[in-house]
């Protein structure tokens, strides 16, 4: 192919580049020793060793090659994570590396490889690889060699899938790998637990009263135990944000548009129920972004915007919840065609239409049965509607948002707690049940009584309103909510007529808002579980949670119930 | 007409020696650019008009599709192609994503024919 003074330049760059990188290799290995976990240090070694096996296959050295290949085999286990480097793999390493050396060496004198012999390295290399499941072998689920592909010039047609099969890359999500010494730290937590049981039950059966201390040494106990175990519990988000890249190449060539999709802070940890909960979400959200809000390549140019599509996953923690953000730089959502159509499915009324603030125009596309879109594709449109989206994200204890610039693009973004587990809660009574309302909605606790009601509480339009520290707030009664009902004209007599009244203000974000109870209780720190499916169509209910006392309670979902109250 | 430019970006210099060399071999016209990261190779796109890149997926920093995009970015009009050994899956999906052509490593003769003859013939 070349003459021989190139193929002698080649030789040579070859020599210089294999040797830096196995100064490269050599030095990450003896670092990684050190730092394990230093995720850096792999990927250079990785990368080095990719190169070597690139220019051997450029220059025909295949013995070399075949050692380069296995090599970087196990290099991409220890990167995945799917072994943990230890000193039989690190020697055995290294070992290559002095074997490269030596071969290098041949080739300098000889300028071929000649018959150099790495049968002892590959083996031992085979040994490390076949000690992991057989099922997540390298190169061979993950890597496709593109030996069999017949190019064109669209790549999306040579590749597609009927030149050969791909397994669903399947994440698995169901077990953990905990070390020793975070079972030992639990078993430690569980003994103090052990001791402080048995003080107890001594204090109580010799009746003494030195029992509340121990209740509340047994307290934090708990609390700790129930840390440890949701530390467990957490996964990074990457994990499940992988499984996107898939849909949106599927989506691409199905809607011949170009979309490059970014992540950011895909090491966010997040409780895996609320990760799996999310997972159907974030995949509708993505498709929603290519399929209303990319344009077509062309129309792009148009505009003067690049013609590849950006859709940008972000994810990061602050105060024990999760925010999520899918953006992307499409054509945006056009709030008067919002309206419009909102005006035309009736959910607002025209003159509602022209006070409402953008934010609660954008909100009018999570409505039940909205969608701006002017085709039904054969994408989206007819999946599942972004009420549901909402909802979904509502049951998991977050909130949904959107925000648009027509022309620049739309992001939805979703605040999620980390872990779906314990709530502090306070515990009112309305309608004669007992609610849960969580802490972290609630601004303040306003008690009225006789004058006190009339001069705080008033009926504006068909609303009824209350006065909190000089703002008139709206005021809303379970029984609306619950039943559906409008408020009647004798209601704000029948709310002066009571010798008290009880409001919990609140804050969600379409605004903040009262919530009338007949009696305000304590406060507790809950274990939330879901609703059960009898219950899940109530949206105004986010999930049960067992009472001190052994009954059934429900927790109120806020958001939900200020959104019985349009203004 | 100008002359028509080729970028390349690899950090290993064997492999951009030897696309060069192909390249100069058959198609003695293109002026080649050469870039052994992703930030560096930007910075060639700045100011002259490039038609063609081959970019190599593993490198230090930016990797081969991030680089791809910020170049499509820059460029409207400008042919990708990840010139790489092995391919993950998900690095597959992502590049037909965007719509960027593959070439096989170690790069052939007939690769460069294939890639540089289309666009020729598109002209």
């Amino acid at each position: 192919m070349f003459n021989e003074e190139t193929w002698k330049r080649l030789i040579q760059e070859f020599l210089l580049e294999s040797s830096e990188s196995m100064i490269h290799i050599e030095r990450g290995l003896l670092e990684l020793e050190a730092h394990p976990e230093n995720k850096g240090l792999i990927d250079d070694v990785f990368r080095h060793m990719h190169t070597m096996k690139g220019s051997c296959m450029m220059l025909g050295f295949v013995r070399l090659e075949e050692l380069t290949h296995y090599t970087e085999n196990v290099l991409d286990l220890l990167r995945d994570g799917e072994i943990s480097l230890n000193r039989e793999i690190s020697s055995t390493l290294l070992d290559v590396v002095d074997s490269i050396r030596g071969a290098l060496k041949t080739i300098e004198k000889d300028g071929q490889e000649g018959e150099l012999n790495f049968s002892a390295q590959i083996e031992k290399l085979n040994h490390i690889q076949s000690a992991i499941s057989p099922e997540t072998k390298p190169h061979d689920s993950g890597t496709l060699d593109l030996e069999d592909y017949n190019f064109d010039d669209k790549p999306a047609e040579a590749l597609n899938a009927s030149n050969f099969n791909i397994e669903e890359s399947s994440i698995n999500l169901e077990t953990i790998h905990l070390p020793i010494t975070r079972l030992d730290t639990l078993m430690n937590v569980i003994g103090t637990i052990v001791v402080s049981f048995n003080q107890l039950r001594y204090s109580l059966s010799k009746n003494r009263n030195d029992y509340q201390q121990q209740i509340d040494g047994m307290e934090q106990q708990l609390q700790q135990l129930q840390d440890e175990v949701l530390k467990y519990r957490l996964q990074p988000v990457g994990r499940v944000w992988e499984t996107y890249h898939r849909l949106v190449r599927e989506l691409a060539v199905e809607s011949g548009k170009k979309i490059y999709l970014s992540m950011k802070g895909e090491d966010t940890e997040i409780d895996r129920t609320v990760l799996m909960s999310l997972k159907s979400i974030l995949g509708h959200l993505i498709r929603n972004a290519i399929d209303h809000g990319i344009e077509p390549p062309d129309v792009r140019l148009g505009k003067g915007k690049p013609a590849l599509g950006k859709v940008e996953l972000s994810s990061e923690q602050r105060q024990g919840y999760i925010y999520m953000d899918v953006a992307d730089d499409g054509a945006g959502i056009d709030l008067n065609r919002v309206k419009l159509k909102a005006i035309e499915l009736g959910i607002i009324t025209a003159q509602q239409a022209q006070s409402i603030d953008n934010a609660s125009a954008f909100n009018l596309i999570m409505e039940p049965g909205f969608s701006t879109a002017e085709t039904v594709s054969k994408i989206s449109g007819r999946g599942i509607g972004m009420d549901v989206v909402k909802s979904t994200v509502e049951k998991a204890g977050g909130t949904l948002s959107v925000s648009s610039t027509l022309g620049k693009g739309t992001c939805f973004s979703i605040r999620i707690p980390q872990t779906m587990a314990i709530v502090p809660v306070l515990l009112v009574c309305a309608m004669g049940e007992r609610f849960a309302i969580a802490q972290s909605s609630i601004i303040e606790l306003l008690s009225f009584y006789g004058d006190e009601i009339s001069a705080n509480v008033e009926k504006k339009m068909d609303s009824l309103m209350v006065r909190s520290r000089g703002r008139l707030l709206p005021l809303v009664r379970l029984r609306h909510v619950l039943y559906d009902s409008e408020v009647h004209d004798n209601e704000v007599s029948e709310l002066f007529s009571k010798d008290q009244c009880h409001v919990v203000m609140l804050h969600s974000d379409e605004g903040d808002f009262g919530l009338e109870v007949e009696s305000i209780e304590e406060t507790v720190n809950l274990v939330v579980k879901p609703l059960t499916r009898m219950f899940s169509h109530v949206t105004v209910l986010s999930g049960t949670a067992v009472m001190p006392d052994g009954t059934v309670s429900f927790l109120l979902n806020i958001s939900e119930i200020r959104r019985f109250q349009r203004l | 007409m100008s002359q028509k430019t080729i970028l390349i970006v690899d950090d290993s210099s064997l492999a951009r020696m030897m696309v060069k060399n192909i390249i100069s071999q058959t198609f003695s016209d293109w002026a080649i650019v050469e870039a052994a990261t992703g930030q560096d190779g930007l910075s060639h796109v700045k100011d002259r008009s490039v038609s063609l890149a081959l970019i190599d997926f593993n490198m230090p920093g930016m990797n081969g599709i991030d680089l791809a995009a910020k170049l499509m970015e820059l460029v409207p009009n400008i042919s990708i192609h990840l010139v790489t050994a092995n391919i993950q899956e998900t690095m597959r999906q992502r590049a037909e994503a965007m719509g960027i052509g593959f070439i096989k490593k170690p790069v052939s003769k007939d690769d460069i024919v294939r890639v540089i003859g289309a666009l020729e013939g598109g002209k």
